[in-house]
């Protein structure tokens, strides 16, 4: 679903202008987790002050897996099919944890079990906001693996909110920065640090920066590189 | 006797056993890191500490207060004053602690409409305002950018320093070890037990801890894994250099 806000306004942020692009994984990084909450909450729920949200779809279609709503979450009991083995295998749950008293879970096993009581209902959104954040290495990757599948099998529209941009770089599609309450850039991820590698306080991306220093120190153009490991394959090519 | 004592801990729910006979000891007026894997017991260790999960493996040469400080957020007032007047009747006492953390500008708004950071700065405030002694904090600098954990954890050194707090904090970054006066590691069993400049090069207990590390450091160590550089202590323009000669 191609979600597109104009002018928005909604407590704090100001005149938010940007995309999100059907079945395309957007990114949006701030100085500020509530920043986020808020805009992910606007998205979800179209509510604003002032200005607009188009949605070229159901917005009923949209599920938002948010850090707010982690312990305030209603756990439902659901009532498990053969199809949702799958689903389950992939987000690395036992069945026995659905059966845990919720308030004995970690944050960890918490945003799982959200994440897999959204996904069951295969919403064509999804909203993820600020929860990668707190999950460790392992748990991290195989959610971030699940939403790229879900981006290229199922074609479901996808946008991860992070204040960390290191985070998400390597697999979002675009990116939005907001910072002190407004929407700076909204963008392919790959032009927006050439604007803003001089202002020090907007978190920018490392490979970005490595490549500049090979850039400006020793004229060798690294090209534009997703990971660590796309990064070291340009150097081994260029250098050796 | 420590300050903090826990002495063979055996927990789990259900047939998730999380902890295996965990001891270790924390200090009065320190800068505590545990820290354990996704799942493994960071928030439940935090809970059996001040006291939400009661165990006889914990014990405390003094009985004083503990509050843990979450990423969940509960205020009651319509402004930053009422809100710690709330806590404490001492106008002096809070104006001071309002000055110190940058905030006295913001008294008369209302704590809903602070960022994360100034709100997680409040909460410190209400911990000192209520007396409290030792203050857990429960992975809250995850969602701090870099200059903001720093001037935080610079507020938790004087809180140390001035008003004799102990501070425990857990994470999931190695980064964010660093700030601590000793980390204890935790996978089932204490894995580590110790100083913080000791396990940043340790590979092996990195590695079973299954912490969060760093970008810079992921890079040093594949180059090195294919023999582009050599050393592993490097800022990244001398790491430039080492791969172009």
């Amino acid at each position: 679903m191609q979600i597109k806000l104009n002018k928005v306004k909604y407590k704090d942020i100001k005149n938010i202008n940007f995309e999100i692009e059907d079945s395309k994984i957007t990114g949006i990084v701030s100085n500020d987790m509530y920043r986020l909450n808020d805009i992910n909450y606007c998205i979800s729920n179209n509510v604003f002050d002032e200005g607009s949200i188009e949605y070229n779809g159901d917005r009923r279609d949209i599920c938002l897996i948010s850090l707010n709503l982690v312990d305030n979450f209603y756990f439902d009991e659901i009532k498990l099919e053969e199809k949702d083995d799958e689903l389950l295998r992939l987000l690395d749950i036992e069945k026995d944890l659905l059966n845990r008293d919720y308030n004995t879970l970690s944050t960890c096993e918490k945003i799982k079990v959200i994440l897999f009581s959204n996904l069951i209902k295969d919403p064509n959104t999804i909203l993820i906001d600020n929860v990668l954040d707190e999950l460790d290495l392992k748990q991290r990757n195989k959610i971030i693996k699940l939403l790229i599948n879900l981006k290229k099998i199922k074609n479901k529209t996808i946008v991860v909110s992070s204040i960390n941009i290191d985070l998400i770089y390597e697999f979002i599609d675009s990116i939005v920065i907001i910072y002190n309450n407004k929407c700076l850039f909204s963008h392919d991820k790959y032009t927006f640090y050439d604007k803003y590698m001089n202002d020090v306080f907007i978190s920018k991306p490392f490979i970005r920066k490595i490549e500049n220093i090979f850039y400006k120190s020793k004229n060798i153009d690294l090209g534009k590189n997703d990971s660590i490991n796309e990064l070291i394959k340009s150097i081994y090519r260029e250098i050796r | 006797m420590s300050y903090i004592s826990v002495n063979d801990l055996n927990f789990g729910y259900n047939k998730n056993k999380l902890f295996n006979g965990v001891t270790f000891n924390i200090e009065k007026n320190t800068l505590t890191c545990i820290t354990c894997p996704s799942s493994k017991g960071k928030t439940t260790i935090l809970n059996m500490l001040c006291g939400n999960i009661e165990t006889n493996s914990i014990t405390m040469s003094e009985n004083v207060k503990i509050t843990k400080i979450t990423n969940n957020m509960n205020f009651y007032c319509s402004n930053l004053l009422e809100e710690l007047l709330y806590i404490k009747n001492d106008i002096p006492a809070i104006k001071k602690y309002l000055r110190q953390f940058g905030l006295l500008k913001y008294k008369d708004l209302s704590p809903s409409d602070l960022n994360y950071y100034d709100s997680q700065k409040l909460n410190l405030i209400k911990a000192i305002l209520s007396g409290s002694k030792i203050i857990l904090i429960d992975n809250i600098f995850c969602h701090f950018d870099k200059y903001s954990k720093v001037e935080y954890i610079g507020y938790l050194r004087k809180l140390q320093y001035d008003n004799d707090i102990t501070t425990i904090y857990t994470t999931n970054n190695l980064e964010d070890l660093l700030f601590s006066d000793r980390i204890i590691i935790i996978n089932k069993e204490v894995l580590y037990c110790g100083k913080s400049e000791d396990v940043f090069f340790n590979d092996e207990i990195i590695k079973k801890s299954k912490l969060n590390i760093p970008l810079e450091r992921e890079l040093i160590e594949k180059l090195k894994l294919y023999n582009m550089i050599n050393n592993t202590t490097y800022t990244v323009e001398e790491m430039v250099d080492e791969i172009c000669k």
